[in-house]
């Protein structure tokens, strides 16, 4: 029992001179002057791992202390982008974010995440909703489709409820003024899966997701969700073109916490933004069907707060809010 | 063993009891699609009637498959000690570091267990830790630089 | 064509790396917290740089020896290494304690390897056939296959039936916990944020099954060990093979099945061939007590779900399991979209798939016999040392999954609990299947009701309904007919 007293004294001893030495200020000169470490909210090997991987690997040179990917999941990357908003505010540690992060806060499962608790530094991806249908199916257009949808209720798959996806489909259904019946997966691929199966009408997920499908011509893509219609794309049109004028879709970029200081956050800017216009970075991105977007921080600031009052308004008036 | 059925079937009743206080106040069925409190219940009904069943069954047990179990033995004791220490550790962890929490604790628990010389006991404590940190850290990439310590 | 695939797949580079991935795999599959998914996943960017095929091969390489490394661990010290190698620890672990963990091993190690070139053969011959079954599935059918899942506690429950639907039930309770799928409405959270995404599958299970073993071991600590293992044979006697080729085939090709259907992966592959195997036994009441039987089904049937799982991803781009989830997302990197079109417009790289994946599985059962010995090393430590490094291994484990401590005291508390029960003679087991299959029986249900706006005729629609309604009522029923069969 002495040898433990004896052990903690001596360890809190040295926990006492670590306290003592407090931290250096660091400056965009010295930066990076450690390790810095890039959180991704989602688990390894999903879409947002591998492009935060490829970004990573394409900004390494630019760090010599190191630079690591970290995977902190769970709360549909609420956790992950919780602990990176309270992060040391000295750029070491880097978040991907991602649109969850104006969805969640309001269907009331962000656990006191805010778009606000962020430093944005730059876009770099963005991915627009395709609704899709199998490729036999009676509807050859959207107007088609929602022409039918206000006699018949169409089962449309998402990728999970309150998720990027369902608010896609539940804004077209708004727009359009006819109702879905909203069936939630876990994670798009199901969905799609059911899709193929003829289990559900339609799927209102990404080009990405089902460019395969159809490609090998067992789906087909009605219109995108998009502002515009996609360089990969060029003859599927936009909901906009139609008619209706939304355009909802997931994006993923950086950001460091608020109070990280401006030289370093415009450091941190330049070097990721060249990283994305890497050959390396371009061909994966180009070959894993991930459209690059690149945005400064001054404009993705500005796409924030746009897309968090979008999604307040969407959310709320979906009901989709908890407790 | 009658004792410890008792206690397992008394526990998991309040158990699902709990589940079930807690589910009542979830949102009802939507359209005939069940809400979120309609399988907690079912499966806290289902746990209630298991542990029934059980206590029925082990009132008819016969006296002589009875035995008896050992709670309070020092062997057992030993165990709780070992919790605690556990559970100390756990909260030590996040705090300290790996390194230096995972070595003190090996060695305090392989000195107890062991009655190794201290030398040996530091040695297999620190080695294993350290191997295990840069297996993680290094080669599996599980970040393990957390605490004030390494 | 034959040709262009046997020089692609037998070329030194190719052998090379199909080795360094099995290896690699067996390695991380036998770390407690260390998952096929997540090896397969660590592997990933290293791919990006290689060519097609052997960047494929590679990362097959690690799920296969992955999901058979689980089993040494969960033989050895009672950890499954992978969730996948939970059915093994039933019987696996009884062998260790009497001293025969080397025997385990050899039929362990010759099983997965029979099941996995079961689901290869199945993966060659009839893919496109079987690949429509998983279309088939929809939201009643998954339904309907875990409650056949569940069923299965009955077969592992141990000494009381009525203890193991208690622990089934606090596994399915555990699953409520977070923000359920269909209405989003968060459950059980009590404001933590931890709780938000639901409990993490692993901890739990390091918890139940490894720490909890690890705290009844520190009862005896003081005594000196006593069983030395016996590691002279590793290859198995006759009579051991006589059991293997009786149970392997057949729970290899269960697992090819299991591995089809989309998100049923390798665990539920192991459980559902050792009921399978106990149910058809003449003897099921030997089960759990350590018999050859109980290691050949659930290791045979984990390692055919890793070609099971290959089927509807290589010609539908249907992922079978998470694992297929990242190889779709590997080939896509590599240029090649899974589906269909792979089969006519990149045939020789589909059947070096094929021939790799045989190599791989030949690899596993050399790697495995031959490092067989090494491994039972472990447990010449003696336990006063190794059990403080089991703790050690367990909290590493159930950080490593998600990087979150919140994950280490679910693991303790799990670990504590664990050896309550235990002493109260309750099967963890249950509770395990429990938090497995609970998800996918709620919320297939309740997306079911959605998909038919409420009409319960959706559950016997179909026919793979029906089969399924069939195989659980056999499995629950069918102990008791046939005791009443043996009185007559």
């Amino acid at each position: 029992m002495k040898k433990i007293l004896v052990l903690v004294m001596l360890l809190s001893l040295v926990l006492g001179s670590v306290f003592a030495q407090g931290s250096t200020e660091a400056t965009a000169d010295s930066y990076p002057s450690g390790p810095v470490s890039v959180i991704v909210p989602y688990s390894a090997g999903g879409g947002t791992d591998l492009v935060a991987r490829a970004l990573v690997d394409a900004a390494k040179a630019n760090f010599p202390k190191n630079i690591a990917v970290e995977n902190r999941t769970g709360g549909g990357g609420a956790v992950g982008m919780s602990y990176g908003a309270n992060a040391k505010a000295d750029g070491s540690v880097i978040t991907m974010i991602t649109v969850e992060l104006v969805t969640l806060p309001h269907t009331g499962t962000g656990a006191g995440l805010y778009y606000d608790q962020f430093k944005p530094i730059m876009l770099v991806n963005s991915a627009y909703s395709a609704i899709t249908v199998q490729k036999n199916s009676p509807y050859n257009t959207l107007n088609e489709f929602l022409a039918a949808a206000k006699t018949k209720t169409m089962r449309v798959g998402n990728s999970g409820v309150g998720a990027i996806w369902h608010l896609a489909a539940a804004g077209l259904a708004k727009t359009a003024k006819v109702n879905f019946n909203h069936i939630p997966f876990d994670g798009a691929a199901p969905a799609i899966t059911s899709l193929l199966g003829g289990h559900i009408d339609a799927v209102t997920v990404s080009y990405a997701e089902v460019a395969s499908q159809v490609d090998a011509g067992n789906l087909k893509v009605l219109a995108v969700l998009a502002p515009e219609r996609i360089a990969a794309t060029p003859n599927i049109p936009t909901a906009k073109e139609l008619g209706y004028d939304v355009a909802i879709g997931t994006w993923r970029g950086l950001g460091v916490p608020k109070a990280t200081p401006q030289p370093i956050v415009d450091k941190i800017e330049k070097i990721f933004t060249e990283a994305s216009k890497s050959d390396a970075f371009v061909k994966f991105m180009n070959s894993s069907n991930n459209i690059i977007d690149v945005m400064d921080s001054t404009s993705y600031g500005a796409k924030l707060a746009k897309d968090n009052d979008m999604f307040k308004a969407l959310i709320e008036e979906l009901g989709l809010k908890q407790q | 063993m009658r004792k410890a059925n008792f206690i397992v079937s008394g526990t998991f009743t309040l158990f699902a009891i709990f589940i079930i206080a807690i589910s009542v106040g979830y949102p009802p069925s939507n359209h005939g699609v069940p809400g979120p409190g309609m399988f907690p219940i079912i499966i806290a009904s289902l746990i209630i009637l298991s542990a029934l069943t059980l206590f029925i069954f082990t009132l008819r047990m016969p006296k002589e498959m009875d035995s008896a179990i050992d709670l309070k033995s020092k062997n057992v004791l030993n165990v709780y000690i070992t919790m605690g220490g556990l559970v100390l550790y756990f909260v030590l962890l996040p705090l300290v570091g790996f390194v230096v929490t995972t070595s003190i604790m090996l060695i305090l628990f392989i000195k107890w267990f062991s009655k190794r010389a201290w030398w040996k006991t530091i040695l297999i404590s620190v080695l294993f830790t350290v191997a295990i940190y840069l297996l993680f850290g290094s080669v599996l990439n599980v970040p393990m630089n957390f605490g004030l310590l390494i | 064509m034959l040709l262009e695939v046997l020089n692609s797949v037998f070329s030194v580079q190719i052998f090379l790396f199909i080795i360094l991935g099995v290896f690699t795999g067996i390695c991380i599959g036998s770390l407690p917290g260390l998952t096929a998914t997540m090896g397969v996943a660590l592997v990933l960017p290293l791919t990006f740089g290689m060519e097609a095929t052997p960047g494929i091969l590679l990362l097959i390489g690690v799920y296969v020896g992955a999901i058979y490394g689980g089993s040494i661990s969960a033989i050895l010290l009672r950890t499954p290494g992978t969730p996948a190698a939970a059915a093994t620890v039933l019987d696996g672990y009884e062998f260790s304690k009497r001293g025969e963990s080397g025997r385990a091993m050899g039929i362990s190690t010759v099983s997965s390897f029979i099941g996995g070139v079961v689901s290869v053969l199945a993966l060659w011959l009839i893919s496109p056939q079987l690949a429509k079954l998983a279309l088939r599935f929809s939201a009643p059918e998954f339904f309907l296959l875990a409650v056949f899942g569940l069923s299965i506690i009955a077969s592992i429950s141990g000494n009381s039936l009525a203890k193991g639907v208690l622990c089934g039930g606090l596994g399915i309770s555990l699953s409520f916990i977070g923000i359920d799928g269909i209405t989003g409405y968060p459950r059980f959270t009590f404001n933590n944020i931890n709780l938000l995404s639901g409990m993490s599958f692993i901890p739990v299970m390091i918890g139940l099954f490894a720490m909890s073993q690890a705290f009844s071991t520190v009862e005896n600590i003081f005594t000196p060990d006593q069983v030395t293992q016996k590691i002279s044979k590793v290859w198995p006697s006759k009579k051991d093979w006589k059991i293997i080729l009786k149970t392997a085939p057949l729970s290899g090709a269960i697992g090819t099945m299991i591995g089809i259907v989309p998100g049923a992966g390798a665990e539920i592959g192991a459980f559902v061939s050792y009921s399978q195997a106990k149910r058809s036994s003449r003897h099921p009441e030997l089960f759990g007590t350590g018999i050859p039987e109980g290691i050949s089904a659930p290791e045979a049937g984990n390692n055919g779900v890793t070609g099971g799982a290959l089927i509807p991803m290589l010609t539908m781009g249907v992922p079978g399991d998470a694992v297929a989830a990242i190889l779709i997302g590997a080939l896509t990197v590599q240029g090649l979209q899974p589906g269909p079109l792979l089969f006519t417009e990149h045939t020789t790289l589909v059947y070096s798939i094929f021939l790799g994946m045989f190599v791989a599985n030949v690899t596993m059962l050399v790697l495995g016999l031959s490092s067989l010995k090494l491994f039972v090393k472990v447990l010449s430590v003696p336990k006063a040392i190794l059990t403080p490094m089991i703790f050690v291994l367990c909290v590493v484990g159930s950080y490593a999954i998600n990087t979150n401590f919140f994950d280490v005291g679910v693991m303790l508390f799990f670990g504590i609990l664990g050896y309550f029960l235990q002493k109260a003679d309750v099967s963890v087991s249950p509770a395990v299947l429990g938090l497995i299959l609970g998800p996918m029986a709620e919320s297939n249900f309740r997306r079911a009701l959605l998909m038919s706006e409420g009409s319960y005729s959706i559950f016997v629609a179909s026919p793979i309904a029906w089969v399924f309604v069939v195989l659980t009522l056999v499995t629950l029923l069918g102990p008791a007919v046939k005791e009443r069969l043996k009185k007559h």
